[in-house]
């Protein structure tokens, strides 16, 4: 295995993320060649150094245009915008599920109204009972009636008197 | 995406964009331009855009168009002073990476970026800096897989070389 081969190897190694390991023939050469060993020492340190790196922070006034132009642009109330439509949305339609639910479990259930035949067969039925009524009362009255001819009008009418009041039989 | 994942992205996000554009242009007025106008596309763009590392992606996407629009456009008109003021290693937090790497070590890092040919120095920095996948920089470059990590390869060893000519240690 020449240098260029463990050169590229060791690259491909730092390539990995994290490092590989290097191949066992790599590691061969490394240990018996002091170029190819500074090579992957001095790799490994550059690429620690790079991700040590600080971020050069962000000045605040330019964060502060930042906010300016995005979120403290927006028109009053319209930060949460959409959030408050959900949430509008959301509560309408629980009203109208809890409404529906409540007229069909809580509103009176009227009564079913009479059929035609069913009316007929009731006016017949009561006229039965007007007609049976009017014959009883007809015959109470004519019974009474002869009665009090037979006892009051027939004995002054004969020229005997009246017999004296009695209890009538039941 | 959300105003609020808006909000979080832009935090999380603009000092890379800001650090990208102005490793590209080497200069710090145009990188705070770029920067605020990714990130005013961002927002303009919020619905098509998911949050987390695709909202990454195509921030450093956009960041690199809009670079290359004003490296265009500057190379049409004469020449003007590049901004060349090292990073400074602001980031004071303790941490492995961070105190391996040394100040001399990073702001001649950054020299040895800024030699670099902007496509060459776009590769190393999307690569090595952001860990954008070889696809993505494929992508957004608009390269072969093999001419990129050719590339990559060929870029490394300037930086070394480059390192070792300013004796320092990468």
């Amino acid at each position: 295995m020449t240098c260029d081969d463990v050169r590229l190897a060791i690259h491909e190694a730092q390539d990995d993320a994290p490092a590989g390991a290097l191949p066992e023939p790599v590691r061969a050469h490394v240990a018996s060649c002091a170029a190819c060993r500074e090579l992957a020492s001095d790799l490994a340190a550059l690429s620690s150094a790079l991700r040590a790196m600080p971020h050069a922070p962000l000045p605040a006034e330019t964060l502060d245009a930042v906010w300016n132009q995005t979120i403290r642009a927006m028109p009053s109330g319209f930060a949460h915008g959409l959030g408050f439509w959900r949430l509008a949305a959301a509560a309408s339609l629980a009203v109208a599920v809890v409404s529906t639910t409540l007229f069909f479990v809580f509103a009176p259930v009227a009564p079913p109204g009479p059929t035609a035949v069913e009316l007929a067969h009731a006016s017949a039925q009561a006229e039965l009972v007007l007609g049976y009524t009017a014959r009883a009362l007809a015959a109470t009255r004519t019974a009474a009636a002869d009665r009090v001819l037979a006892e009051k009008v027939s004995p002054a009418v004969r020229g005997v008197p009246a017999p004296s009041p009695s209890r009538s039989p039941r | 995406m959300t105003t609020m994942e808006f909000q979080a992205a832009v935090l999380e996000h603009k000092d890379r964009v800001h650090s990208y554009a102005r490793s590209i242009l080497r200069d710090s007025e145009d990188a705070k331009d770029v920067a605020q106008e990714c990130l005013v596309r961002l927002w303009r763009h919020r619905e098509r855009v998911e949050p987390g590392a695709g909202c990454k992606n195509w921030l450093l996407r956009s960041a690199h168009n809009l670079c290359i629009d004003r490296l265009r456009r500057r190379s049409s008109r004469p020449e003007a002073p590049h901004d060349d003021e090292p990073l400074e290693l602001r980031d004071g937090r303790p941490g492995p990476e961070r105190l391996a790497v040394s100040v001399e070590v990073g702001g001649r890092l950054e020299r040895a970026l800024m030699e670099l040919d902007h496509r060459d120095r776009a590769i190393v920095l999307l690569r090595e800096v952001e860990g954008l996948s070889y696809e993505e920089i494929a992508g957004t470059l608009g390269l072969k897989l093999g001419t990129l990590k050719a590339t990559l390869h060929r870029t490394r060893e300037k930086l070394r070389a480059s390192l070792m000519r300013a004796e320092v240690t990468p």
